[in-house]
Parts: structure tokens; sequence; C-alpha cells
């Protein structure tokens, strides 16, 4: 038992004193390439918001907006009121209408 | 040049100033994400984009902490960014194996060996990273910041954006998961 505690509390040791790894050659060059390369790339500047969960949130937000608006009770007296006024204007338009005589 | 200086030239857009601080700090960068993904190739493109992505976003930096700190911030991120990606697909193959589509991929498991651990203790260094992939990700960053970095509790802190106390506790906690793992590891390889 004892020996397997100093095990571990040798293992959890071992990396005091660690040396830092050296950078692998010519990273400074692939760093630079790969900073040229995302700076050549076209910025996507039409659609700001490209997290997947942002996307769909938002499409969804749209989707309860239109169908509430469509569904609204005002809208739907805004709607017969302007097909009425677009029939009186199409009646009128043609002489249609019952005012007009003979 | 000062660090001030620096920011300055980097927020111009300088290409100097940003070789500057790639040369400056890729040693320090790149041994933190060495630390985390421990995978040299891995850790090499991780490190890169570390720094194009502190040259995209420097304009953001408002110079309230130093410039290692802020960089040391970017690195843990996109180094657990990597790890978790990593996670995803292997969980998507597993997926994939027990669906039954899609060719089959062996997962191999290599022992990671850090260059800068003595050759005497290579072996019980190994095992030791093994089991630091287990850690919950707090205490794995503030184990690897102060144990393999070498860092005090006070930069690690900074680093964090926490108190002192945490990351004594966390490092507490560290501790106490790693002997854990170490005793079943050993219990089962003895």
């Amino acid at each position: 038992m004892e020996d397997l505690n100093q095990r571990i509390e040798d293992t959890l040791n071992s990396i005091d004193g660690l040396q830092k790894a050296e950078v692998p050659a010519f990273f400074y060059t692939r760093v630079h390439a790969r900073l040229e390369r995302k700076l050549a790339m076209p910025q996507n500047t039409w659609m700001p918001v490209r997290k997947p969960v942002w996307v769909i949130g938002i499409l969804t937000v749209l989707l309860v907006a239109n169908v509430f608006l469509i569904a609204s009770p005002s809208n739907k007296v805004s709607i017969e009121a302007a097909e009425t006024s677009n029939l009186q204007g199409f009646a009128s338009s043609y002489g249609l209408t019952t005012s007009s005589g003979y | 040049m000062n660090e001030t200086q620096l920011i300055q030239q980097l927020q111009q857009g300088d290409r100097q100033a940003f070789t500057t601080m790639v040369q400056a700090y890729q040693h320090m960068v790149y041994n933190t994400v060495l630390g985390i993904v421990q995978q040299v190739q891995e850790a090499e493109d991780v490190a890169q984009e570390v720094f194009v992505q502190a040259y995209l976003s420097v304009q953001n930096f408002r110079g309230d902490s130093k410039m290692s700190t802020w960089l040391y911030r970017i690195a843990i991120t996109k180094a657990l960014d990597c790890e978790r990606k990593k996670k995803a697909k292997k969980r998507f193959n597993l997926v994939k194996n027990v669906l039954g589509i899609g060719e089959k991929e062996e997962e191999q498991v290599v022992d990671f060996h850090h260059p800068g651990v003595q050759l005497d203790n290579k072996e019980q260094a190994a095992i030791l990273f093994k089991a630091m992939k287990q850690l919950p990700e707090n205490q794995r960053i503030a184990f690897t910041l102060i144990k393999v970095e070498g860092l005090n509790y006070d930069e690690t802190s900074a680093i964090m954006q926490t108190t002192v106390k945490a990351v004594e506790a966390l490092m507490h906690r560290a501790k106490e998961n790693l002997r854990k793992s170490l005793r079943n590891y050993y219990s089962n390889h003895s």
C-alpha cells in the first residue's frame, strides 16, 4: 500500500522541473502564410452571424413573428379593408359604380 | 519596443509588430497548447491559429491585462476547442460504428511523451499526462499552467480570471482526482 502511494506521488511529481519544448522549425513562416491566407479570404459580410445556434434562433423568431402578424385580428381587418378599397377602385375605373348614369 | 508600443502597432496592422509578437511569445503559446492537446502536430496547428486570432482581434484588446495573459487566454480557449472537437468526432465515430454506417475507423491511442521530460521520468510523465486528460477543464487548466508552464498562483488566477484561493482549490481538487486516476491505473496495471 505504501509502495502504491509512493508510486502515485512520484508520478505526480514526474513533471516537476519540466523543460520547455522547442517550437517546430519554420513556425513563424507557417504562421505568416496562414495569416496571409486568412486575410486574402473574402469576408462574409452578408451574414454576420455564423454560429448555427444563432442562425436557427433568428430564423425561429422571424417565423414566429410572421405567424403572429398573419394570425392577428387587426391584420385581418386591414386586409379586408384593402380588398374593399381595391374593388371600389377597380369598379370606378371601369365605370361600374352604381352612381354612374347613362 | 515596449508592450504598449507593440500593441499600438499591432492595432495599426503593422506586420513587423506581428513578427515581433510571434517571436516573443511562440515558446509560451506552443508549450501551453502542447500541455493541453498533447500532440505535437496538433499543438503546432493550434499555436499558429492562436497568433492569427490574436492579430485579427487585437483591436478588441484594451490593454487592461498583460499581453502574455491575453495570449494565454486565447491559447487555452483554442486548445480546449480542439479537444472538444476531437471528443465530438470520437463520439460521432462511435455512433457510426454502432449503427454500422461508413468505414470503421480504428482509434489509435498513443502515449504522449513531452520532449521536456527527463529521461528517468519519461514513463511516469506519460501516465500523468494521460490522467490529466480526464480532469474537468478548469482543474486541467490550473494544473497545466502551474505544473507544465511553471506559473505561480497569482499569474494563473489572472489568466483564469479568478481568485488565488479559487486556483488553490482547483489545484487541490486536480491533485485528488489525479491520485484517484493513478490509483486505478496502477491497480489495473500491476
